[in-house]
């Protein structure tokens, strides 16, 4: 049972950790929290939902994670270009951009509800059956799906960021993005590619949790809290940090539903970071959370 | 005049109620919360239970109600206030949905989403809550013209300036908040007795979102905007009912309308449409003091 | 014999391996008058920093009147009298030039929260008094006709003389100046200096330290100078010694050899 239960939290906690990797690297670079990443999961995740509806045969789910993705990227460009770019332009203070995030967020949640209303909505069935065994321990399938697909972004992302031309740019940015503009490095592209970066982890996380749960227009906004939560914990800006913060946070969080009950959980987790943020307000990776001097 | 307009004009005074609270917080010390929804809810859901089931006069728990809230407020702000704003921010959803969580959890007395509605009825109402909103309203503004007002502003636009004269950032945020969320949680007292009914649905996240956008849409730093837009935006949307536009009521976009309003206002007026300016009767005052010398002299 | 009013003895702070001040230690008395010059980046302002407590001390101690205050806070250090301006005039944006210098006496206004939002007569006093002094303050350097004003509409060399009122109006024990004539053009320059002796005329215990690129202004109302180069002082003296110090012009005027 609780090798399950294990295997089940970090399922989830993989899936937390793409929306905290989402939110973080938006972070990192234009040093805001980026509030509207919780309204674009749960676009996407309806983006994922009709696009599976609307074949008579119901397509792979990898086509659906791909496009749900793409859409993602056209979605975090569009609310770019309508709420963030001419703050840039004008050098607006955080304040700003946080509330413009903010209200864009709850503009997709709003307009979700207009036009699907409060409803509950289930992905189709794409498994014939929602377990299978290994030996004689028996696993769920979509913990298994969203697993897999979660590791192999997270694989792919640490790869970008870490390997790549552009994952350099993007650090240098994120450490200083005067110096990284003198020396050459064209931070307008730079905040491109983060925006995409971050629309592809909203498209799949989107897919990933509406397959998990049922969806409804809150759903992004209540699973990018726990985002947050692990990017606070796991330490601002840290990539590492935030993802391990995340699988640890989705394992707590299914033992603690499992033995305790989902009311009380939400109590739990927060007052645990509550009680975290006091002791050590730097998180696990020891950067400040402070406003800076 | 009728119960509607009645009711109306107590939804617009529990909106400026609300937003005078937020006013403090983030115009004047520059918080920013999304959970002054959940101090509504605290001090609601104590103040009417506890008369409830204790069989205490309404009175009597909305004291209880404000000082609880109070404590909430002090013991949360501790550790939340020595991070980052925006971490704070976060920080304060998390909050909201605990707080609507314990809500739940304890459904044996709140009766959880039902709603709690066993509220007592207050007579002449209106009344009440006009007069209560005008004591918040002064508070709110004489808090603004005090030492407090100007520290909390200093500590706004520069907090390393602000300490090197002696102001304690730390402690006067936490005054403020302390002081923004009981006025949220009279709010709070004033909408369960005008609804009759409360849920934690009611408290969401969105209607702290809410208040802070009405904020901003009557300009940053302008009280008198600021509660012109918390009654204006509020029951503007009561007059679109039955609207509708391309099948879609209007009503039930006003929150989408208000948002689109908001990302204009943040892209082309920074500063929300009053800005800093204060609407105040002084203009008029020197103007009929000059036609009242004009006409001494001319007399003469 | 005058009194001792601020002393340090070799503060230290290094960023990263750069040592930005080595050791520095001085003494400023009652009522005098020191200036500290040296080329960009000789730590000068950091010097400010330590002393203010905006930055911690990687080593030496700082004494105010006698009593150690090198474990202080920047708010208490503020509170106990070490009162200063910034290199780029940080007034406060939101506030009027007249609510920028009351802001400053604030932090030991006499009356609670609960007075100042129900209007208790405690408040109306005290805002008199305050109200008095700031005014009094900005008359001294004739700014009282902008008291009204938002300083971002006043020119720069209004906005400076804003903050010098801004940090003497609580009366303090030490007065720092950072590069209080930057960006000033000559006729401000010269009321600037004006008014730094109307300042020590009216308050005649008030130490004041002062950052200057300007040898015209040090010169000429300095009681004593500190030249820093790289970290370190590298002479002190009267002016007409610093003047011709060998050092001091390879360093500091070397250009004009």
């Amino acid at each position: 049972m609780s090798l399950q239960l294990l295997i089940s939290g970090i399922s989830l906690g993989s899936v937390y950790a793409l929306i905290a990797v989402g939110f973080a690297i938006v972070f990192s670079v234009l040093k805001f929290s980026n509030f509207a990443h919780g309204g674009m999961i749960s676009a996407c995740a309806y983006i994922g939902y009709y696009f599976q509806r609307s074949f008579p045969s119901t397509p792979p789910i990898y086509v659906t994670i791909l496009f749900s993705a793409l859409c993602g990227v056209a979605l975090s460009f569009l609310v770019d270009f309508i709420a963030y770019r001419r703050l840039r332009a004008k050098q607006a203070p955080n304040i700003y951009y946080f509330l413009a995030s903010i209200t864009v967020s709850i503009a997709i949640v709003q307009i979700l509800s207009v036009f699907y209303g409060n409803n509950l909505y289930a992905y189709p069935a794409i498994f014939e059956s929602t377990t299978f065994f290994i030996g004689s321990i028996r696993f769920s399938t979509i913990d298994t799906l969203i697993l897999l697909v979660s590791l192999a972004m997270l694989a792919v992302l640490i790869y970008l960021i870490d390997k790549t031309r552009v994952g350099l740019a993007i650090r240098a940015v994120a450490i200083n993005a005067q110096t990284s503009k003198l020396m050459g490095i064209n931070s307008g592209f730079i905040i491109v590619a983060v925006f995409a970066i971050a629309g592809v982890l909203a498209g799949v996380s989107g897919v990933l949790l509406g397959l998990k749960y049922s969806i409804y227009p809150t759903l992004g906004s209540q699973m990018m809290l726990k985002g947050f939560i692990a990017s606070v914990i796991g330490g601002l800006g840290s990539l590492s940090g935030a993802i391990a913060a995340a699988i640890i946070l989705g394992v707590v969080e299914i033992f603690l539903t499992y033995y305790l009950g989902s009311l009380s959980t939400p109590i739990i987790l927060f007052g645990v970071m509550l009680v975290f943020l006091a002791v050590r307000p730097e998180g696990i990776a020891g950067r400040f959370a402070k406003d800076k001097v | 005049m009728s119960n509607y307009q009645l009711s109306l004009i107590m939804l617009a005074c529990i909106s400026v109620i609300s937003v005078s609270g937020v006013f403090a917080m983030t115009s004047l010390a520059g918080m920013f919360s999304l959970g002054q929804a959940a101090y509504m809810s605290i001090c609601a859901y104590l103040t009417f239970c506890l008369a409830k089931y204790l069989d205490l006069p309404v009175m009597l728990t909305a004291v209880v109600g404000l000082a609880a809230s109070g404590l909430v407020a002090l013991i949360i702000s501790l550790p939340a206030l020595k991070l980052r704003r925006d971490y704070f921010a976060l920080l304060s959803v998390g909050f909201g949905e605990m707080i609507s969580s314990i809500v739940i959890l304890l459904g044996k007395w709140t009766n959880a989403s039902i709603g709690f509605s066993r509220i007592p009825k207050v007579d002449n109402l209106v009344l009440v809550i006009l007069g209560i909103t005008a004591l918040v309203l002064f508070m709110v503004r004489n808090l603004k013209r005090s030492r407090f007002g100007r520290m909390c502003i200093a500590l706004k636009t520069d907090e390393i300036a602000a300490k090197s004269f002696g102001i304690d950032v730390y402690r006067l945020k936490i005054k403020i908040y302390v002081i923004a969320s009981m006025i949220a949680a009279v709010a709070g007292i004033c909408y369960g007795l005008r609804n009759r009914v409360i849920s934690p649905d009611a408290f969401d996240w969105s209607l702290s979102a809410e208040m802070q956008i009405l904020l901003f849409f009557g300009g940053t730093n302008s009280l008198t905007g600021s509660v012109i837009s918390a009654a204006a935006l509020k029951i503007l949307p009561e007059f679109l009912k039955g609207v509708s536009f391309f099948g879609v009521s209007l009503q039930d976009c006003k929150t989408i309308i208000y948002c689109a309003l908001i990302i204009v206002i943040i892209n082309f007026r920074t500063k929300g449409i009053m800005g800093e300016h204060e609407l105040s009767l002084a203009p008029l005052v020197k103007l009929a003091r000059k036609a009242g010398a004009r006409r001494a002299k001319e007399s003469k | 014999m005058s009194r001792c009013i601020l002393k340090t003895e070799g503060i230290r702070k290094n960023f990263g391996g750069v040592v930005a001040v080595k050791d520095f230690s001085f003494e400023i008395d009652e009522g005098q008058i020191i200036a500290i010059i040296g080329p960009n980046g000789a730590g000068k302002t950091t010097i400010f920093n330590l002393v203010s407590k905006i930055y911690e001390l990687d080593a030496g101690k700082i004494s105010l009147c006698g009593a150690d205050i090198t474990k202080k806070s920047q708010i208490e250090v503020a509170r106990m009298g070490i009162s200063r301006t910034f290199q780029n005039a940080r007034l406060f944006t939101g506030l009027s030039v007249l609510d920028n210098v009351r802001v400053a006496l604030d932090f030991a206004g006499k009356y609670s929260l609960i007075e100042a939002m129900l209007l208790l007569p405690r408040r109306w006093k005290t805002e008199r008094e305050t109200t008095r002094r700031a005014m009094d303050c900005l008359e001294l350097l004739n700014l009282d006709r902008y008291a009204g004003q938002r300083p971002a509409n006043l020119p720069y060399g209004i906005q400076r003389r804003v903050e010098i009122a801004r940090a003497l109006v609580s009366n303090p024990k030490v007065l720092m100046l950072d590069e209080p004539a930057a960006g000033l053009n000559p006729e401000e320059l010269f009321q600037l200096m004006d008014f730094l002796r109307e300042i020590r005329a009216k308050y005649p215990q008030l130490a004041m330290l002062i950052i200057e690129h300007r040898m015209d202004l040090v010169m000429s109302i300095s009681d004593y100078i500190y030249v820093q180069d790289f970290g370190e002082t590298i002479a002190q003296g009267v002016a007409c010694e610093i003047q011709n110090d060998p050092l001091v012009l390879k360093a500091y005027l070397g250009e004009e050899e």
